[in-house]
């Protein structure tokens, strides 16, 4: 049975119709990303799987659970567009945020993941003393310290330079091995996708709908980075991009 | 510290270029040297009064924070109620002190209790809205974690909205810190048998002007020292979103 269900799902603001009939079945422990345009839904898609949005049609199920059940037990983890750090918490007070509301404060599982990502120097210090990719490593940790089941990333690396980017993949990539937890990730970088993701959903059309399931060759490795077959699997996807693009 | 001394020397420069050129009379702009002599003939008696305002001032200010941030905590939450005591306290600030101050003696005596009264309601307003503006800022800016995380109302106030307060609320305290002093100046003035503005028009009757401007000068350095009490806090507890 697959993890995450998502059934005939479809989304309208006011009069527009941006996602139509939605349907995948994701397996426990995955990568998976979400590809397309600026504006095809694909936040929006991932707010209804956290339940931060309302679903008009169809159903999406979370080990069962709906996705409002999830989120009450704190197993729902989300990391924004913007990194939302709260600028008077200190690094490690922002990522033990999620445990204080939860009623224990834990420290300890905070230091390690800091020291996972070698962050472990930056445990005192304030949000506008890191860097943007260091603020979004931080958003991230803020975002798996609770051990969720599944963790979202809205193109948590979209505003990242080409060199830290690729660091952060892999930091990416140890905290994925770490917790096992399902991770959905939206993004613009095509490659991105086919360097971290076990499954890539192409989306696009108007309204939205899913036009590929493209599986990468593994294992993920960072030689493989820029190998033939990653450039062959970017190339393919561009090209449904673009069939998408002009379809509209 | 160069800039305002060299603002202090500037006053004095001035002030004696005045006196030396115009010779005016000492009853309507005495010389530096009479106010000084003013002062140091009447320094107790000055600044047990100066004293005597600033606590007025303080005990206002603490009683408009508390009142100010209570209000915007619990009203937040709840757009209509908001929306109530925003347009209510735009109403209140339209109407000068000075129109409500002889009610306010009326009700809170000839005393302290009026001029903490006074001081709390003209320092009040702008703590209120700009807390308020500031928690729906912060509330807006982090709905989706606030989402995310299923957080009660007590919960926001804890984590989001009292730490994160801080900037707003020293920028309304340092607006506020001017308004206080003339709260409290004017309802000294209509009755009172201490404080600075009752020692202005003792000496206004008597005709000691001079006295009169060391009560001005007294009442600016107040302002002028709270202001500065509030910015260094800004800059200690403010932090950069």
């Amino acid at each position: 049975m697959s993890y995450i269900e998502i059934k005939n799902v479809s989304k309208s603001y006011k009069d527009k119709k941006v996602l139509e009939n939605i349907s995948l079945k994701i397996d426990k422990g995955k990568f998976i990303s979400f590809i397309g345009s600026y504006g095809s839904g694909k936040t929006t898609l991932l707010k209804m799987i956290s339940g931060l949005e309302k679903i008009d049609e169809g159903q999406i199920l979370i080990n069962g659970f709906s996705p409002e059940k999830l989120k009450e037990k704190l197993k729902m983890g989300f990391v924004f567009q913007d990194p939302m750090l709260l600028p008077w918490r200190n690094v490690i007070d922002n990522i033990t945020l999620p445990s204080e509301i939860d009623g224990e404060k834990i420290t300890e599982e905070a230091k390690k993941l800091l020291k996972l990502v070698d962050l472990e120097s930056k445990e005192k210090c304030y949000p506008k003393e890191l860097s943007g990719g260091m603020q979004r490593i931080v958003s991230i940790l803020r975002a798996s310290i609770m051990k969720p089941s599944v963790l979202l990333l809205d193109e948590p690396l979209s505003s990242i330079d080409e060199i830290n980017r690729d660091d952060l993949h892999e930091k990416l990539i140890k905290i994925h091995e770490k917790n096992k937890q399902t991770t959905l990730l939206v993004t613009h970088s095509i490659h991105e996708a086919v360097y971290l993701s076990d499954e890539i959903y192409v989306l696009g059309g108007s309204p939205t709908r899913i036009l590929k399931k493209i599986m990468p060759k593994k294992p993920r490795r960072i030689e493989n980075k820029f190998s033939s077959n990653t450039m062959i699997e970017v190339a393919e996807i561009r090209e449904e991009l673009r069939k998408a693009v002009n379809n509209i | 510290m160069k800039k305002t001394i060299i603002t202090i020397l500037f006053i004095i420069i001035l002030w004696m270029t005045i006196s030396f050129v115009f010779h005016p009379a000492e009853y309507l702009f005495p010389s530096l040297g009479s106010v000084a002599k003013s002062f140091i003939e009447n320094y107790q008696e000055f600044l047990e009064n100066t004293m005597y305002t600033i606590i007025e001032v303080i005990v206002g200010f603490v009683i408009a924070v508390a009142l100010g941030l209570f209000l915007a905590i619990i009203t937040v939450h709840y757009t209509h109620l908001e929306q109530i005591l925003t347009f209510s306290a735009i109403i209140l600030k339209t109407i000068p002190i000075i129109a409500i101050a002889p009610l306010l003696v009326l009700w809170f005596g000839h005393g302290m209790g009026s001029k903490i009264a006074a001081v709390a309601i003209t320092s009040f307003i702008p703590i209120l809205i700009n807390v308020l503006s500031g928690a729906k800022e912060i509330l807006y800016k982090y709905k989706n974690i606030i989402g995310l995380y299923n957080m009660n109302n007590r919960q926001k106030a804890k984590y989001f909205i009292l730490p994160g307060i801080r900037p707003y609320l020293m920028s309304s305290l340092k607006i506020s810190s001017s308004l206080a002093i003339v709260g409290a100046l004017v309802s000294e003035l209509i009755s009172a048998n201490k404080g600075i503005g009752y020692l202005i028009m003792s000496n206004y009757y008597s005709m000691n002007i001079a006295g009169v401007f060391v009560c001005i000068i007294l009442s600016s350095l107040i302002g002028i020292g709270i202001y500065c009490i509030f910015d260094n806090l800004e800059k200690k507890l403010s932090y950069v979103i």
